[in-house]
């Protein structure tokens, strides 16, 4: 980079800090999930793209039969992705429902009751062993848009699915990595997609399982939710802005609800057995993914070894550290009331504001809870704590710090630094680094996500 | 009886994981440092999802993260078009190009606005340059341009920044 313009420090800081960010919201996509998306419509790029050197091995270029048979497959492909994706089904594709199941086209109820194999045709080239799927159901609204659900069972030519995992590290149990898969094939009269999830453990006795918007290029557009449930659920209901519901009861666990209309849903419920409901969460673009299948946090490093010297009351000292964490750690309490439970809380707000502003969502919903508490000196105490919130990566387990000051336990600078560090906002001076160290994914005050230690290094000498 | 093509079937998933591993974190950065997180994300995510149903292209490609890069702009291209037929019907709906930052605008406010305003390939070569620290060959690479054009698109985008940076200065 030394020929090209260095900017200025802050505005290296500034890139530091939006690329670090943009790490932590946009997480990783591993193969799995690559291989297991619904690409709705073609994504060939524009023709010049397709011959430029990058996209062309060096030995196939210059030969313009090769290159012939290459545009003639790209053409293929673009039309069987827009066939499947976009406005019209294939001509040639064909639904051989099973005796047994039965659609109405004139009223909204489910007419699920038996099995049955969809067939389509994509045109010839064909792979053979391809996932025959079965159907679950066929249900049309009463506003005339058809919903199809599928189960399909992926064949691997046994390889097992899923990451390959180092032996030493967590691993995704063989629940999380499914080779059944809900198909979901939606159609009005303008337009068709597909949308699909692999079929996971529930942690609920239902988990929304992702949202799919079709039909707005055509001028009707149609907003479904895809729900997997057990069979504690007797219904699916999905209620929209202008008072519309759907709702079905789930077949063989699965269930879809659509409206026509751009407006998502404004609520999304399983109703139990029993009567009673459970709104489904849609954040994720409407996917909820199970906890069973998300690594645990990390063990935290040990707490410091207690000094020699304690406070008079201990019960009491770890009563008042605690009530420091839960008021400054807990949602709506009244900012006013922090400097009597957060050292150097005037020389910190500039911080939590910017903490606050790049999560908000995480600050209207943060809660803490205080595990075990040591006192180093009758002044200072370390303890486990672990905060939770939403619309943020969690970090688990952590190592705080409290001191007595002026009478009053308080949460020490450096760990509240070091929280906000997670956040992407820096204390000015920075926290010591020996009270500050985050545990486990969480990244440490002043560094960033970036992918070199130069990044880190760069980032932190600002 | 024919049957419905979802997904090719996996004869390489050892090779493909590898492939993914390699290539996805300059794919995502890219398009999300060009797009905004939720867009950007999906696009990477299309486009890796591309690259596994058209495998055999893929291997044979020398740059297949620059390419994959074009699958992604495609990605975003038929998302906002789809966007912006609807505002064309009157409909409401919701313009999010660009992802707000999330991390920075405390510290300079008129730098976000500034890198907001820059194109797609100037931001994205300039957060992966200077943000990420990537050196100017692995970032041509993932924009799947050249080293001097790179550096065009960094140095346009500092000017930019750095002329919103005085402004704001006053």
């Amino acid at each position: 980079m030394a020929d090209i313009e260095e900017p200025r420090p802050e505005i290296q800081q500034f890139l530091s800090q939006r690329a670090g960010a943009l790490d932590r919201v946009a997480e990783p996509i591993d193969a799995h999930e690559a291989a297991h998306r619904t690409v709705a419509h073609s994504l060939e790029p524009a023709r010049r793209w397709i011959r430029t050197p990058a996209a062309v091995a060096s030995s196939a270029r210059r030969r313009p039969a090769l290159a012939a048979a290459v545009i003639t497959a790209l053409l293929i492909g673009s039309l069987g992705g827009f066939a499947a994706g976009r406005t019209s089904a294939p001509k040639r594709a064909s639904v051989a429902a099973a005796h047994g199941s039965q659609q109405d086209r004139n009223t909204d109820a489910t007419s699920s009751g038996g099995f049955a194999f969809a067939t389509a045709g994509m045109g010839p080239g064909m792979y053979p062993g391809a996932p025959v799927m079965t159907r679950l159901f066929l249900r049309t609204t009463s506003e005339g848009v058809a919903l199809r659900g599928y189960l399909q069972e992926m064949d691997y030519g046994g390889v097992k699915p899923g990451p390959s995992c180092d032996p030493n590290q967590w691993c995704p149990p063989p629940e999380c990595n499914p080779t059944t898969f809900f198909s979901a094939e939606l159609s009005s009269t303008e337009a068709v997609a597909q949308n699909g999830s692999p079929v996971f453990p529930l942690d609920a006795p239902a988990a929304s399982r992702g949202e799919l918007s079709f039909g707005q290029m055509e001028g009707a557009p149609v907003s479904s939710y895809l729900v997997q449930t057990t069979s504690e659920v007797a219904t699916v209901r999905g209620t929209w802005p202008d008072g519309f519901v759907d709702e079905m009861a789930p077949a063989n666990g699965w269930a879809l609800v659509a409206h026509s209309g751009a407006s998502s849903a404004s609520a999304v419920e399983a109703v139990l057995a029993d009567g009673t409901t459970m709104s489904l969460t849609n954040s994720q673009g409407g996917y909820s993914y199970p906890a069973s299948c998300q690594p645990p946090p990390p063990p935290p490093p040990e707490l410091p070894p207690a000094g020699s010297e304690q406070p008079a009351d201990v019960a009491r000292a770890a009563q008042d550290v605690k009530t420091a964490y839960e008021y400054l750690f807990t949602h709506g309490n009244d900012p006013s009331n922090n400097a009597l439970y957060l050292e150097d809380a005037k020389n910190l707000k500039t911080a939590g504001d910017q903490a606050k502003s790049n999560f908000p969502q995480a600050s209207d919903t943060i809660t803490v809870e205080v595990g075990e508490i040591r006192f180093l000196s009758a002044t200072e105490a370390a303890l486990f704590f672990e905060l939770k919130y939403d619309g943020g990566a969690l970090f688990g387990q952590q190592i705080g710090y409290a001191k007595l000051i002026d009478g009053h336990w308080m949460i020490a600078r450096d760990t509240m630094c070091m929280v906000f560090g997670w956040a992407g906002a820096q204390c000015d001076p920075p926290p010591d680094p020996a009270r500050s160290h985050s545990a486990g994914t969480a990244p440490q005050p002043g560094t960033y996500s970036g992918p070199t230690p130069t990044t880190a290094a760069a980032a932190s000498d600002n | 009886m024919e049957v419905l093509r979802v997904v090719p079937s996996l004869d390489e998933p050892a090779a493909f994981s590898e492939f993914v591993t390699a290539v996805e974190p300059r794919l995502r950065r890219a398009l999300v440092a060009a797009y905004g997180t939720d867009l950007g994300r999906d696009a990477a995510a299309d486009a890796l999802a591309w690259a596994w149903q058209h495998w055999d292209r893929v291997q044979a490609m020398t740059n297949p993260a620059g390419y994959l890069w074009r699958v992604g702009q495609t990605s975003i291209r038929r998302t906002t078009r789809r966007r912006v037929h609807e505002v064309v019907d009157g409909r409401e709906f919701e313009l999010e190009l660009i992802d707000d930052g999330r991390g920075e605008r405390a510290v300079e406010p008129a730098l976000a606005g500034a890198l907001d305003a820059l194109s797609p390939q100037q931001r994205a070569a300039v957060v992966l340059v200077h943000g990420h620290g990537y050196s100017l060959s692995e970032a041509s690479d993932a924009l799947g341009c050249s080293i001097s054009t790179i550096r065009n698109h960094v140095a346009r985008a500092l000017r930019r920044l750095h002329a919103a940076l005085e402004v704001d200065d006053g």
